[in-house]
């Protein structure tokens, strides 16, 4: 799978350099589960949450504040991620998306496991605004076509 | 000090005008010259990265917002993204 541009709009994602967060791409869920998995017993990361990005990709979210050096000695340590750690370290970021992107739906959220007082809570946060965001979006765009239908049906009226 | 929390705001943005572009189609942007008088000369497709002058460019940069509360976040998202126009292209790759 190429990397995707946002040709339509816009998308919002949840950033951070204080915890480690992944994009795994390409795998099944059971491969994304066992990576996680691992890393949460091998780095003491306390809780994850495992989220669903779009068919076959998922992304992670562990709950420990970490180093930057911690961080980035994590994710390249994970063949998986190598080419995502690339991109987040030219940005000195690392993000993943909290909203839709070119017609896809939102990340939805699958699993949480152990603690989710930290990092998990920022990305739930940034989640739930990242919700209301889009649903404001949606109604207002909602509002603008029927204004619209309305407008037309007029206009038809009169024609009529 | 408590440490501000950050969103990320990416997509291709627009600045300047128009008038020197054409919208062919659904979504696809194309690029148009012409000479002196106005008359066409080509097309050629365009790259959302690409400067088109001096006064007419587009942007990539992500555009990071700031913030302690969910309220303001959202204020903040909502202006940020109003600011700009965004840009729905056809992607060359």
């Amino acid at each position: 799978m190429v990397h995707e541009w946002v040709t339509q709009g816009y998308c919002i994602g949840f950033n951070t350099d204080r915890g480690l967060i992944m994009d795994l791409d390409n795998m099944k869920y059971r491969k994304a589960k066992r990576i996680a998995d691992m890393l949460l017993r091998r780095h003491r990361l306390e809780g994850y949450l495992l989220i669903r990005s779009s068919h076959k990709n998922y992304h992670a979210v562990f709950n420990r504040y970490l180093r930057w050096k911690t961080i980035t000695k994590i994710l390249f340590s994970q063949y998986e991620c190598i080419r995502y750690a690339v991109f987040q370290m030219k940005e000195g970021m690392l993000t993943l998306r909290v909203s839709s992107k070119n017609g896809k739906d939102r990340p939805k959220i699958l699993l949480t496991v152990g603690k989710t007082d930290k990092l998990i809570s920022e990305y739930l946060e940034a989640y739930r605004i990242a919700e209301e965001h889009e649903k404001e979006m949606s109604m207002r765009k909602l509002k603008r076509e029927e204004g619209l239908g309305e407008w037309l049906g007029r206009e038809g009226g009169e024609e009529l | 000090m408590l440490r501000k929390k950050q969103l990320k705001i990416y997509g291709t943005r627009r600045r300047g005008h128009r008038e020197h572009w054409t919208v062919k189609g659904k979504g696809v942007y194309r690029e148009v010259r012409r000479d002196k008088y106005g008359k066409f000369i080509s097309t050629k497709k365009w790259s959302p990265k690409k400067p088109i002058g001096k006064e007419i460019f587009t942007e990539t940069e992500p555009l990071i917002v700031q913030y302690e509360t969910g309220k303001e976040a959202l204020s903040k998202v909502r202006e940020t993204v109003r600011e700009w126009e965004w840009i729905d292209f056809e992607a060359e790759s």
